[in-house]
């Protein structure tokens, strides 16, 4: 248990150590959070009046923002498969921190299924699964086991990296294949949650599941390159080009795909016009005159356009600075269409035809920051811990190894 | 109907009829975690109201699915409820809990061409069902539909007139729909709703955990959250209460229309249909051939909403 | 393996259907035969009683011939504007006329008559009723017609004909509906006070 404990203390220290800019910056997380923190407790005061969510529109941010989630956590996969299904040894040394995000935004995840669930206290009552109907126990079930995989892998590298010792192969090399398989189920039962739903015709689509694939594997990647520019700059990690290359690659193709299937989609309700394309239209070019959505989704279209051209033009992608502007623009034109794009027009009009707009409230607002301050916490802290053991910098004391 | 039947006497609300039908529901498992047993009474004497953020007591925080609770443990739960309403609106309410009856299957229709739109329906289920009124949770939605036109984007409740009918206009109630294949029952992660063996899909609303799946998987718009604690003025609070039909909810679980099963389990119609100024709606027993409800699906064009889902309504309408 | 979710899935896909996703696959057994036809069982239990709810006690001016008696008011066939009695009695009852003695007995006020002349008394006055509208009676007697409270399987009341429509303008008379159901919570303070012909030229009244 001693290395297992020296393991734990000597990460903690590695978290804590930092300069003035790093204090600012977990300080500013805490900040969030503590709003957060606040928010979320007046919900639970006062009950989800705090929201803006009506009968008519029984979702929002929070479950867009989870949707949005676990495609990031899945899209954490890209980085695997190149690594150890083709073995890119570019992508390689990275692939830990690729995992660690998983593991992050998954908790993330796991957190705004919480706070838009009504009890809270009766969380336990999960004893009785409705199994194998019920999307959300499946979509519960298999994002538990993602993190616990991930949770697993991640911590088993480090821990005999931290140990002075090559990670046996056969010892987690399983778990990654597992893994791999796992990412793409994670985001397909999150994507069947909504496809399955027959009094929702805009999601009841074929589409929704490769369409959720397609942009999760265009977001990961983009925040994986942002993020692992900043370990090299910051942390001083060893980055080769060709690991960012190789992701940005990725993108390239991603994205176009997802634009496609976004295409397709908007085609096929809009080129038949049937009634069941009202939702489409809502999203679109709005309802009844009611437009809420329509700034938001063409941004968002914009935004993906943008990091298409960005990632698939040489003289763009070449420079740094428009290469993180076209990573941004994925991360957030997907969060847009993917999050309150898709997920709002499901409710509008509504099963009896009332059309119903939603905004966040302050409150969601405030508790949606609160959770992707604690997210970007959690990725700061473990990164802060991984780093110096991937460099070898931080290591098992060799007397207390022996 | 034959001469023997009918007489004529005054008017009766038939409350004074005496009926065999009430029964207390036995379990049918009757196994049970003593040691949950024992906490759950120790942390019940030990209750308090919760610290401000409207924590739930310990016994309704150990309390067992529906399912699983014994004679016992729904005596004991029921005079705890009993207590409580009691503590908070002076109100002495009668918790019961009818079981289905054996061969009977529940069914609804409501003719179209009768309806007029009044709400008498949606009110008269507001005051059985201790449906608050701020903010307002309603079962029933009645829409006002274009005559020539079933299509419920250009329909709405939203109607504020003088007088209904209104001129080319046609009124259609909807509530839930006591689907026999229903949507919600399978999106629900924690088997907190079901299908009864009567056919009414019921809320366990102390299992809920009120993630409203079920509110997004409802094609009829049946399902309602409570998005406060709901607090009904005293002297309008409806004394017989059924533990999975028209209890005090609290906030934070979803409800929703049980065809009044805590009436219509002890024999009475619907709160709704006895309502209705015009007899639209009528009700009664799928399995039996003699009952209105067969007698209408037999010899009336009878339709169901959304067909094309395949959810399997028990709510028929027709044009008669 | 207990499958609960098989109970309201029906027996027929139940028994076909092994598969755990048995609700999804369900999709492909449906064009066997429509699902919205129900197995209907034969036999039952009945027990209802019908009780017609009266009409003389809702009726102000019963017994009739407590004015109407010879020779202080002969009968006046002719079909003429009341000034004295009966004032608010309008006749809208079909284009084919006949006037108070088409339903009225002349010589005995007290009762009604069918068209075949038997006398009948008012609380029997569906009686004079179905005696024309044939269809709606028989759906009436059936159950399928007119307002029934009481016992879905035990004493019913089912009210009579003119207790809910007037006989001399039988239109069921339009009324106040209760109240409009609350906007969602949400909605703009501005769109609260959109009245319903406003709402129908712009968008159907839809919630906002």
């Amino acid at each position: 248990m001693l290395p297992l404990f020296r393991f734990v203390t000597s990460s903690l220290r590695s978290m804590l150590r930092g300069g003035r800019s790093y204090y600012i910056w977990i300080a500013f997380l805490l900040a969030w959070i503590a709003l957060g923190g606040a928010a979320y407790l007046h919900q639970l005061r006062v009950g989800f009046v705090a929201t803006n969510l009506v009968d008519h529109v029984p979702w929002g941010a929070y479950i867009a923002n989870f949707t949005y989630l676990v495609g990031m956590a899945a899209g954490a996969v890209m980085l695997v498969i190149p690594a150890y299904v083709y073995h890119d040894h570019a992508l390689h040394d990275v692939v830990v921190l690729g995992e660690l995000l998983a593991v992050a935004v998954l908790t993330m995840c796991l957190m705004f299924v919480m706070v838009d669930i009504g009890r809270p206290d009766r969380i336990w009552h999960f004893i009785r699964f409705n199994w194998p109907v019920s999307m959300l126990t499946w979509d519960v079930i298999v994002l538990n086991g993602y993190l616990a995989l991930n949770a697993y892998i991640t911590g088993y590298i480090l821990f005999t990296k931290f140990c002075g010792r090559t990670p046996e192969r056969k010892k987690y090399v399983p778990f990654v294949f597992l893994a791999i398989g796992w990412a793409v189920s994670i985001h397909t039962v999150t994507a069947f949650l909504y496809s399955g739903m027959g009094a929702r015709p805009h999601w009841n689509a074929a589409i929704l599941a490769p369409r959720f694939l397609a942009s999760a594997f265009a977001a990961g990647p983009s925040l994986m390159i942002i993020a692992l520019t900043i370990v090299r700059d910051k942390m001083g990690f060893p980055l080769k080009d060709e690991a960012l290359n190789r992701l940005r690659q990725i993108v390239a193709v991603t994205m176009l795909i997802n634009l496609f299937f976004f295409f397709s989609e908007i085609f096929t309700e809009l080129y038949s016009f049937k009634h069941h394309a009202a939702s489409m239209r809502y999203l679109l070019f709005g309802l009844h005159g009611h437009t809420t959505l329509v700034p938001y989704i063409w941004s968002a279209v914009a935004l993906d356009v943008f990091a298409a051209i960005v990632f698939t033009t040489k003289a763009l992608y070449r420079r740094p600075a428009v290469l993180h502007a076209g990573c941004a623009a994925a991360i957030v034109g997907v969060w847009v269409e993917k999050g309150m794009g898709l997920v709002i027009p499901g409710f509008v009009p509504s099963p009896l035809g009332e059309v119903v707009d939603y905004i966040p409230s302050f409150t969601e607002f405030c508790v949606s920051a609160g959770i992707w301050a604690t997210g970007a916490l959690i990725y700061t802290l473990l990164l802060k811990a991984a780093v110096p053991i991937e460099l070898g910098t931080s290591r098992l004391e060799p007397e207390a190894a022996s | 109907m034959a001469k023997d039947t009918e007489h004529c006497a005054a008017s009766s609300s038939g409350d004074d009829v005496t009926h065999g039908l009430v029964d207390q529901r036995v379990d049918d498992s009757g196994t049970r975690r003593t040691f949950l047993k024992v906490a759950a009474a120790a942390a019940a004497t030990a209750a308090t109201e919760g610290c401000g953020i409207g924590a739930p007591t310990g016994e309704e925080f150990l309390r067992q699915h529906y399912k699983t609770l014994t004679p016992d443990d729904k005596k004991r739960i029921f005079a705890l409820i009993e207590d409580e309403v009691r503590g908070r609106s002076g109100v002495t309410i009668h918790m019961n809990d009818p079981a289905p009856i054996d061969g009977v299957e529940f069914a609804y229709a409501l003719n179209l061409s009768v309806c007029n739109g009044s709400r008498r329906c949606v009110e008269a289920c507001a005051r059985e069902n201790n449906l608050p009124d701020d903010p307002e949770i309603r079962y029933i939605r009645v829409l006002e539909m274009e005559k020539g036109s079933l299509e419920f984007e250009e329909a709405t409740p939203y109607y504020d007139r003088e007088k209904v009918p209104a001129e080319g206009k046609f009124y259609m109630p909807v509530q839930c729909h006591q689907c026999d294949n229903p949507p919600c029952v399978k999106a629900c992660p924690v088997q907190a709703t079901w299908k009864e063996p009567d056919g009414i899909v019921v809320v366990d609303y102390s299992w809920c955990i009120g993630c409203r799946f079920c509110v997004v998987a409802c094609p009829y718009f049946a399902r309602r959250f409570n998005f406060v604690e709901a607090s009904i003025p005293p002297d309008r609070i409806n004394p017989t209460q059924g533990y999975l039909s028209n209890r005090a909810r609290h906030k934070g679980v979803v409800e929703k229309c049980t065809f009044c099963l805590h009436r219509t389990r002890t024999g009475r119609l619907p709160a709704c249909l006895e309502a209705c100024p015009t007899g639209a709606r009528k009700f009664g027993n799928l399995n039996d051939p003699n009952s209105d409800i067969r007698k209408i699906i037999e010899s009336k064009r009878v339709y169901v909403l959304k067909e094309e889902l395949a959810t399997l309504p028990r709510f028929y309408y027709f044009f008669g | 393996m207990r499958l609960p979710w098989l109970a309201y899935i029906s027996p027929r896909l139940g028994a076909t259907v092994l598969l755990p996703f048995a609700s999804l696959a369900a999709g492909c057994n449906q064009s066997e035969e429509p699902l919205h036809h129900r197995q209907l069982p034969k036999g039952g239990t009945s027990s209802v009683v019908v009780t017609v709810e009266a009409r003389t006690p809702l009726l102000s001016t019963y017994p009739c011939s407590r004015c109407h008696f010879s020779p202080n008011r002969e009968p006046d066939p002719r079909e003429r504007k009341f000034t004295e009695f009966h004032t608010h009695k309008v006749l809208n009852h079909g284009t084919q006329g006949g006037w108070c003695y088409r339903c009225h007995t002349k010589d005995d006020i007290d009762k009604l008559h069918l068209q075949d002349g038997t006398l009948v008394d008012f609380d029997h006055a569906y009686e004079v009723c179905g005696s024309c509208h044939g269809d709606k009676f028989r759906d009436w007697k059936a159950g399928l017609h007119g307002l029934t409270t009481g016992f879905w399987n035990g004493a019913q009341v089912r009210r009579s004909c003119p207790n809910c429509h007037d006989p001399h303008s039988p239109a069921f008379a339009p009324m106040k509906p209760e109240r409009m159901p609350e906007w969602p919570r949400t909605a703009p303070a501005e769109t609260h006070a959109m009245g319903p012909e406003e709402g129908e030229s712009e968008g159907h009244g839809k919630g906002h």
